[in-house]
């Protein structure tokens, strides 16, 4: 599997600086400075503008206030870190960059106990999402997000491990099938059939009729139809409901209002 | 809201003492005023008892506004209950669909997370409580041990 090849959402994810030596992951407290850098940027083009069309004291304190934050947006800006996957070495740690001067590694560790996770994406279950030791990436499809698990395992040999087929349950990965005959298995055990289609299934190994009537009608909540999504709790017609007591305190206002006059 | 197991096979959500009597000292002195301005109504405008009537309302909610969450595991089913004297909405889930919970950091912030439920029948997980990590991970680790369901958490 070659860098190239990578799916286009997935090679956003990943920067192929190094390769093939070795990876520089960009890491969560990386975008984190990012968009510290982005927000000071708008406090900045603000007292810049003031600083060149007033003139006298406020063109003064404009000009400090840019003099403050420039430097603090550049430092924000420059300063990168990295999770560095090392091939030469065989280690993975965490590495600050700051205009070309590399900070001291931290968080060393072995480059074979990186953990590779293949799974489905925290909010959408019909999306994956690739899990690299600390990192999520979610990439989408399963074609995709398998072939960015293969790059990884394959370019620094790290075990890949899955947990669609068997939900919950991790299981490991075998590398050596082709990529095809792997997305193949992923997918014949489990998914790329719609989710609405394992509710059918489950619906008559269970026994469940699909005739059966509301929780509040039959009065056995059991037998509810299960292809009814289980809605949120907090739907936004629920606002509606919470108004309900309104007209009758309002009626007591006026009521007390109209004792009041008496 | 902590975990509470009443018999081997029904459980119950319940709030500290502490935090039932603090809410229940301040919703009612919140609501003892509202109901004292009432006394003064004759001098009010129509429009000043409206609006009135808005801010009563949330001392109403304040005061009657509840959750109950019960487990049982003999009808294996979790039921959600909100009500404020009057039932607000119901969530009745089905135990032996549950596939996992899941505790998940929420999106931009640092110490808030999510007890999540995941169902194996649904696209999207289901949120159920909301917390810090120490929190979270007790009720997690005390659902999964009741309900025999696995606990993931990143």
């Amino acid at each position: 599997m070659q860098y190239s090849q990578l799916s286009k959402k997935a090679q956003r994810f990943i920067n192929p600086d190094g390769l093939p030596e070795q990876l520089r992951l960009a890491t969560k407290g990386h975008y984190v400075r990012r968009g510290l850098a982005l927000l000071a940027l708008l406090p900045l083009s603000a007292s810049l503008i003031m600083a060149i069309t007033l003139d006298g004291g406020e063109q003064t304190f404009y000009q400090f206030v840019v003099a403050l934050l420039l430097p603090v947006v550049l430092i924000l800006w420059a300063l990168k870190q990295h999770l560095v996957l090392d091939n030469p070495s065989q280690q993975r740690f965490v590495q600050s960059k700051f205009l070309g001067y590399y900070f001291k590694k931290a968080y060393l560790a072995p480059l074979k106990s990186t953990e590779l996770l293949l799974r489905h994406d925290s909010y959408n279950r019909n999306q994956y999402e690739l899990k690299l030791h600390n990192l999520v990436y979610p990439i989408g499809s399963l074609t995709d997000t398998t072939q960015a698990m293969m790059f990884f395992a394959q370019t620094f040999n790290l075990p890949a491990k899955e947990q669609i087929t068997q939900f919950p349950n991790i299981r490991e990965l075998d590398l050596l099938s082709s990529n095809e005959q792997l997305i193949a298995s992923l997918s014949l055990n489990f998914q790329d059939k719609p989710i609405a289609q394992e509710v059918d299934t489950i619906n008559t190994v269970d026994g469940y009729s699909a005739q059966a009537t509301d929780v509040k009608e039959n009065g056995n909540p059991a037998h509810r139809p299960l292809s009814a999504d289980i809605e949120p709790l907090w739907s936004p017609k629920l606002i509606l409901k919470l108004f309900y007591p309104l007209p009758f305190i309002m009626v007591f206002g006026f009521v007390m209002k109209f004792i009041g006059n008496l | 809201m902590h975990f509470k197991q009443l018999s081997p096979t029904i459980a119950i959500m319940t709030k500290t003492r502490a935090q039932t009597i603090g809410r229940w000292i301040f919703a009612s002195l919140v609501a003892s005023l509202t109901l004292f301005n009432t006394l003064g109504f004759e001098h009010w405008s129509y429009a000043e008892v409206t609006i009135w009537s808005f801010l009563a309302l949330l001392s109403w909610h304040l005061l009657f506004a509840r959750r109950r969450i019960q487990f049982d595991l003999e009808r294996q089913l979790i039921t959600i209950n909100v009500s404020s004297l009057y039932p607000l909405t119901q969530q009745v889930i089905p135990i032996n669909h549950i596939a996992a919970f899941q505790i998940q950091q929420r999106l931009g912030q640092p110490h808030g997370y999510d007890l999540l439920i995941v169902m194996d029948t649904q696209i999207e997980p289901l949120k159920f409580q909301y917390g810090d990590l120490h929190q979270i991970k007790k009720l997690g680790q005390a659902l999964s041990q009741f309900c025999a369901i696995p606990l993931l958490s990143d």
